[in-house]
């Protein structure tokens, strides 16, 4: 093998990443990716074999918490453990720190029998069928609540913690405070935010749990699984199998309600007018319905209705007037693209 | 240095890297935690029967090994068992037109590989078949399946040479 040349190694590195490395080869990849022109190199190819389709998507958990996860399940066993090891001073630190997490656990739980209580869900704000609610909560975080939806929280909420429950679907855009963690709780789905932007939706009819990200991490919790779901992805529950699935894409659209963004990739004229229609509660009607099936590809952040109009009426050379609510697109047909 | 010390600095060394090789087999991120932490459990409990400083780290990729081949051979009973499980959720997303650009010139390319590299790239990364799996059921050898593989990435890099770095900028732009 010419050392020189570290495209020589791609068997070896695809050997790897299909998981077929025995683990004297995955060994010996490692101590070659010590090397800065070697790890470029796999890093490459990595950057490629993510990029085809059936990639699973790699979420290294964080080292430190690992580390707490293995000291406990070896506190745990039988076995001789790491705590009794540790000497005798050391156990006693630990189980105070048991104890004092055990006795507020039965505080908070012996608060919340007594009624009324801070931590009861005495707010409330809900939607009807044709109307969305801007919330500003009590420290700060935005809430667009969507058609038929509603959250429920305590009047300390923003105090000590910062907990709701929420049905339905809301977009959220939350202040970030790491000593009062944003937790959303939607059926058996426990939603954990790092200051962030992200859309979650009960997907009615499968029960299904929705949750996507446009900026920052929030982390989605069950009782048996835990996932990360970052910037750009998407994060469901499936009601059926009670399991957690992460998915690299997120649908501007379906947040409109909240943010005013749309994408639209080679769609007709008259999906795209629906969306408008659903997010600004107009009603489109075509003079020639032919010119429903105009194509159109586009992006607007944050627009108003109006200039979306004009640039679409710019573009296929239409002619749209509103009248009352509703608004009424007169044009010859498409341009040929 | 005592057995625990190194035993802390192997956690904090190769845990990140035993993950990722565990990933690489199961492809799953909490069956690729849950063996990694059982690995290092079973060091735990060899520790005085193993020379920590010069075996340990050859112990915990062999466990890692054999546990992940096992989870994936249990999958497979699993997946006997309820066939319907194998099957994912369909969602409908909208992607940007770079994207959609993107993965059709991807799909074009892995049309034009030749035959058998796209058959054995096909079955390994889209039906998620082991190698001997594929040589077996091809009825070629194990090393063949290797180098039609590496033969697929390459042709693939080839095509695609300047999609790695689109996907980065799409990364930083989004």
């Amino acid at each position: 093998m010419n050392h020189n040349d570290p495209t020589n190694k791609t068997d070896d590195i695809v050997k790897y990443l299909a998981g077929e490395a025995t683990p004297a080869e995955a060994m010996a990849l490692e101590d070659w990716l010590i090397d800065p022109a070697n790890a470029e190199e796999f890093e490459h190819v990595y950057q490629l074999w993510q990029r085809l389709p059936g990639a699973p998507v790699l979420l290294t958990p964080a080292v430190d918490g690992e580390w707490q996860e293995l000291q406990e399940r070896l506190r745990a066993g039988s076995k001789p453990s790491l705590l009794r090891r540790i000497g005798p001073r050391m156990a006693v630190a630990a189980s105070i720190g048991l104890l004092v997490i055990a006795t507020v656990g039965w505080w908070l739980s012996a608060r919340q029998v007594a009624a009324p209580s801070p931590n009861a869900l005495t707010e409330q704000q809900a939607t009807g069928a044709d109307n969305s609610k801007q919330i500003t909560m009590p420290d700060g975080s935005a809430i667009t609540l969507h058609h038929n939806s509603a959250i429920q929280y305590a009047g300390a909420f923003g105090t000590t913690h910062r907990h709701l429950q929420l049905q339905g679907e809301a977009f959220f855009e939350v202040v970030p405070d790491s000593t009062r963690p944003f937790t959303i709780r939607i059926a058996d789905v426990t939603i954990k935010v790092v200051g962030t932007a992200f859309n979650v939706k009960d997907i009615t009819p499968s029960g299904n749990i929705e949750v996507q990200v446009l900026s920052g991490v929030v982390n989605m919790i069950t009782d048996q699984q835990q996932i990360s779901v970052r910037k750009g992805q998407s994060g469901t529950y499936d009601a059926s199998r009670k399991s957690l699935r992460l998915s690299d894409t997120v649908d501007i659209n379906s947040m409109s309600y909240a943010t005013h963004s749309f994408e639209f990739d080679n769609v007709p004229l008259r999906e795209v007018y629906a969306s408008l229609g659903k997010t600004f509660n107009r009603q489109f009607r075509f003079e020639d319905p032919a010119t429903g099936d105009c194509r159109v590809t586009a992006r607007f952040d944050q627009r108003s209705l109006e200039y979306i109009l004009q640039i679409i009426d710019a573009t296929l050379n239409l002619h749209s007037s509103q009248q009352g609510n509703t608004i009424v697109i007169t044009g010859v047909g498409c341009p040929a693209h | 240095m005592t057995a625990e010390a190194h035993y802390r600095q192997y956690f904090y060394t190769y845990f990140e890297r035993l993950f990722g090789y565990a990933f690489t087999m199961v492809k799953d991120n909490a069956e690729a935690k849950d063996i990694v932490q059982s690995a290092f459990l079973k060091l735990w409990e060899k520790r005085s029967s193993i020379d920590l400083p010069n075996a340990g780290r050859a112990y915990l990729y062999t466990t890692v090994y054999h546990l992940s081949l096992n989870a994936i051979r249990n999958r497979a009973i699993r997946k006997g068992h309820h066939a319907q499980l194998a099957d994912g959720i369909t969602t409908v997303h909208v992607h940007t037109a770079e994207e959609a650009e993107i993965r059709e010139r991807i799909r074009l390319a892995i049309e034009t590989l030749p035959p058998r590299c796209r058959e054995v790239f096909c079955k390994s990364r889209l039906e998620g078949k082991k190698y001997d799996a594929i040589a077996a059921e091809l009825d070629i050898s194990v090393k063949t399946v290797e180098a039609q593989m590496s033969k697929a990435l390459k042709l693939l890099r080839t095509q695609l040479s300047d999609l790695a770095l689109t996907s980065l900028v799409l990364l930083f732009i989004r």
